[in-house]
């Protein structure tokens, strides 16, 4: 399908890629329909985008790039409504939304609050996390900065690559948080 | 919303396997213990809408895709300036 929106113009979206949240986001709860953009930036910063509101997309991250130590524990209730039976598996993504202000060293991660994806099944949650320690802004432009510069640039990867964004199917992204049952 | 009124070190039960007890009033407030099994999430009801307000910050932000390439670009010229012809 066809998707309009606001940042990256009209995406061609497969049905496989879309992910619902039954409960949408919170502050958002009646946008249930998303999919993961990458603008193919070097910052390997995504886009969580709305299907049905054309202006609404969260910069996303896995928080694993900015956060090494950074786990997902999940209570038995929250495995069975993303319909995770083993935890470990390759088809759970994790992301942290992202808030980057107009100065970007002020940028932010909510760390108590990430996105839980279960690929397979196409159903993600926003999970709240028990943790007191993982805030819902955490500081991470210093840790992103440094896995930018370590990174290799994208065009020595991809002569030709060209600078489109594209609607992912979220199972090509890599992810490596490690998800536990509570 | 039901009401109860309890005293210090009284408890309330909600199913077989939560307990919550007065620990300590001072002034206006109230410490509550709280016992549930593991996988009972419990938070302050801030914690909701602080997500909330981030969520919406971070829908408003004007970070566009080219802010970030921008920024990218920024950061890899600046300490990649040898590798660059």
């Amino acid at each position: 399908m066809e998707v309009q929106t606001s940042r990256f113009g009209a995406l061609e979206v497969a049905e496989a890629d879309i992910i619902s949240l039954s409960e949408g986001l919170m502050g958002f709860e009646d946008l249930h329909r998303y999919f993961i953009v990458d603008s193919s930036d070097d910052t390997m910063i995504l886009w969580f985008q709305s299907i049905d509101r054309s202006d609404i997309a969260f910069p996303i991250l896995e928080p694993k790039i900015f956060r090494p130590d950074y786990g997902v524990r999940l209570s038995g209730n929250e495995l069975r409504l993303l319909q995770i039976d083993s935890v470990a598996k390759p088809e759970t993504l994790v992301y942290s939304i992202l808030t980057i202000p107009e100065d970007p060293c002020g940028m932010t991660a909510n760390l108590k609050a990430p996105i839980v994806i279960n690929v397979k099944e196409g159903i993600g949650r926003q999970v709240v996390l028990q943790e007191n320690e993982y805030s819902v802004k955490w500081s991470m432009y210093r840790e992103l900065l440094a896995a930018i510069m370590s990174a290799p640039k994208s065009t020595d990867l991809v002569a030709e690559r060209t600078s489109e964004a594209t609607a992912v199917p979220p199972s090509a992204v890599d992810s490596n948080v490690e998800v536990l049952a509570l | 919303m039901l009401v109860l009124t309890r005293k210090l070190g009284e408890s309330i039960a909600i199913d077989d396997h939560i307990k919550i007890m007065v620990v300590q009033i001072k002034g206006k407030q109230v410490r509550l213990g709280i016992k549930a099994p593991r996988e009972t999430k419990i938070h302050r009801e801030e914690v909701y809408h602080s997500i909330q307000q981030a969520n919406e910050a971070a829908a408003s932000a004007n970070a566009s895709p080219q802010f970030l390439s921008d920024m990218a670009d920024k950061i890899k010229n600046n300490t990649k300036e040898d590798t660059q012809s």
